[in-house]
């Protein structure tokens, strides 16, 4: 009598398990919009403003791949954390947000200069996100930043991210920085962090607003020697070498003007909408962004 | 139950893999919460003071053969302190294993079944636990010396693939957070060798008593090199593995493995293998749940396992969330399995070696005075 009771118990048990806790949902494919890169700026009405690249899958796969037509959308999102920001873009956009493919965090310098320990520690404790996802600190805004992260002779943004940051294996300009290497040397005592300094440049443009190369070009004469000391791995060892940026990215970015026109370090850009008369802008990898703690180095 | 003997060879892998499901857990997170970069010293440390107490404890279970610790309490103490062994011992390896469901669990939601309800994940545990318990010990045997090596494999994979990136001054201070936390207090995490408490109770089942001390003391040096190489990999590759979420912290370390573009995310494969170790874990444990519970009642073997596969589910539910689950391991779990295993159990051997000594003397003087 025990043994019926007991096993009628268990039984009753997992019928009642499977159906009151709705297990029969399902994702496929599909059902998420991925992100193949994410941008956080100063926001204007709340701390943050993080941009989303979000693959379109169907640019992606198309055989002719039109240069005008991007494969990616960019939203953008004002909000206090990148979590309440994911939170929020999953509010309005018709997909789940995936971060399993994002392949570069953006950071821009204002942010940086405040501190990122913030933004890193919550990408880090994301299942999603790779920890081999690369780290940029952008000296322009973040959202420009991937607005101009278009290559002619690459379609699709995600691979371009990817082969952009491995270039590291056949020039010395930057290092393939991911964010696993910022988190271990952010909590590490004995050495500083670092990231990839990206910037947008505009080439002919009568108020060149991101003028680094133009001033860079004109420091390079005087700082000719600090691009070694740029791509240190060892920060603390040179920290106060590295704290000057601008010198490092002055050998780096002259260096890289010639190379930019064959298009190895940075995509050639062109925005979708963009006109004859309009300056092109351009993305370029300029050198190592170095940390004290987790503020940017000056 | 069916007291089959059982080779060497299969009940060392089962003893490994009950020792080493700990080490999927957050077993390194917690020894290194505790002594910081002076973790492997201490590890090295308590591991000869648990080699010693093992020692002694072989030396007792010699006078003893064929005889776990439960019918030696009853042997040492009567037959009420024999049955009150039985219940704390189904209480300590019941609550055990149901937290170590719920840790998996929610480490597996978190991970990959976001939308999936963790009670369908839970049960999924318990239904595999009780049909590996109708099968018998002798299938579990089977099943631990496959899935061992593969377990074995996979760990030295992680380790090998992520030692390009050690940092080896993340060991440095060598004595962590001082001599005293390392060597004192630090003697606290000897409770990282608590999960040989399972090996006195397959005494019975092994065909020479006599190779016991072998089966202990391999088991304890592998699962040892094991626990080092994963605190060592944790140590050297990820600085602060404590400010990181309570997800496993093997785990963590799977998900920097990457060769190149192609072998990317091979984490789920780990996950794969962890589960097959964690369903051997339980079913082991339950197995001696069962037995520890026969030695005080005659009940049915079917009716036992749905009965404490009930109780386990329950037990699986009462954590409210994973800061629960974080005080149990690092807490309670560490305290209790110390005060049980290395008190209580160390105290029931010696005086029962005590008494039969005594009354070995004893026999021995009364033939000497016939």
């Amino acid at each position: 009598m025990l043994n019926k009771i007991i096993n009628i118990l268990f039984i009753i048990i997992i019928i009642s398990t499977f159906l009151l806790s709705g297990y029969h949902t399902k994702q496929d494919i599909n059902d998420f919009a991925y992100v193949v890169a994410i941008g956080v700026d100063k926001g204007d009405t709340d701390d943050l403003k993080i941009s989303f690249q979000l693959a379109i899958p169907s640019q992606n796969s198309s055989e002719e791949g039109s240069s005008s037509d991007s494969d990616t959308v960019i939203d953008t999102i004002e909000s206090p954390s990148i979590e309440s920001g994911l939170s929020l873009a999953n509010g309005y956009i018709s997909k789940k947000l995936n971060l399993s493919h994002c392949k570069v965090v953006v950071i821009s310098e204002k942010i940086a200069s405040l501190g990122i320990s913030d933004i890193i520690y919550t990408l880090i404790n994301n299942v999603e996100l790779r920890p081999d996802c690369n780290v940029v600190i952008s000296r322009s805004d973040a959202g420009e930043f991937l607005n101009k992260s278009k290559s002619e002779i690459e379609n699709i943004t995600a691979k371009y991210y990817e082969i952009v940051a491995t270039s590291s294996k056949y020039t010395g300009f930057t290092s393939d920085v991911k964010i696993s290497d910022v988190f271990d040397r952010i909590s590490d005592t004995f050495g500083e962090a670092y990231a990839i300094l990206g910037a947008v440049s505009s080439q002919g443009a009568v108020e060149d607003s991101s003028s680094y190369s133009s001033q860079s070009s004109s420091s390079s004469n005087s700082n000719g020697g600090n691009s070694d000391t740029g791509s240190s791995q060892n920060g603390s060892d040179s920290s106060s070498q590295n704290s000057d940026t601008s010198s490092n990215t002055s050998q780096n970015s002259t260096s890289s003007k010639p190379s930019a026109d064959t298009d190895t370090i940075a995509g050639e850009t062109s925005s979708g909408n963009s006109s004859s008369n309009e300056p092109s802008s351009k993305i370029d990898v300029v050198g190592l962004a170095v940390f004290r703690g987790d503020t940017l180095a000056r | 139950m069916n007291n089959s003997k059982i080779g060497n060879i299969q009940i060392t892998a089962m003893i490994i893999t009950v020792m080493i499901s700990h080490i999927i857990l957050n077993m390194p997170t917690h020894l290194i919460a505790t002594s910081g970069s002076a973790t492997i010293l201490n590890l090295i440390y308590v591991f000869i003071i648990a080699l010693a107490i093992f020692y002694f404890a072989c030396k007792i279970f010699e006078m003893f053969p064929g005889k776990d610790i439960i019918d030696i309490c009853g042997f040492a103490f009567g037959n009420t302190c024999k049955n009150i062994l039985s219940i704390a011992v189904c209480v300590y390896f019941l609550t055990i294993s149901g937290f170590v469901i719920r840790t998996f669990a929610e480490s597996l939601t978190i991970i990959y079944f976001e939308n999936i309800d963790i009670k369908i994940v839970i049960m999924t545990f318990v239904i595999i636990t009780a049909i590996m318990n109708i099968l018998g010990l002798k299938s579990i045997s089977r099943v631990s010396l496959i899935t061992l090596p593969i377990i074995l494999i996979a760990f030295i994979f992680i380790f090998i693939s992520s030692s390009s990136n050690f940092v080896p001054q993340r060991a440095l201070p060598p004595l962590g957070y001082g001599a005293y936390n390392t060597f004192v207090s630090g003697i606290s995490n000897i409770f990282a060798f608590a999960s040989i408490f399972i090996a006195p109770f397959l005494l019975p089942y092994i065909k020479n008593p006599k190779d016991f001390k072998k089966i202990g003391f391999s088991s304890l040096l592998i699962y040892f090199v094991y626990l080092l190489l994963g605190i060592i990999a944790l140590l050297f590759l990820i600085p602060s593995i404590t400010s990181i979420s309570n997800t496993l912290s093997i785990y963590i370390l799977s998900r920097r493995v990457n060769f190149g573009n192609f072998i990317q995310r091979i984490d789920s494969l780990f996950i794969l293998i962890w589960v097959m170790s964690i369903f051997n874990y339980l079913a082991i444990t339950m197995h001696f749940t069962l037995e520890s519970f026969n030695k005080i009642s005659k009940v049915d073997k079917k009716t036992a396992i749905s009965f404490f596969s009930i109780i386990l589910f329950i037990i699986c539910l009462l954590p409210q969330n994973i800061a629960d689950i974080s005080f149990f391991e690092s807490t309670i779990y560490k305290y209790v399995s110390i005060i049980f295993v290395f008190f209580i159990s160390m105290f029931i051997l010696v005086y029962a070696y005590f008494k039969k000594k005594k009354q070995k003397k004893g026999v021995s003087d009364a033939e000497q005075d016939y």
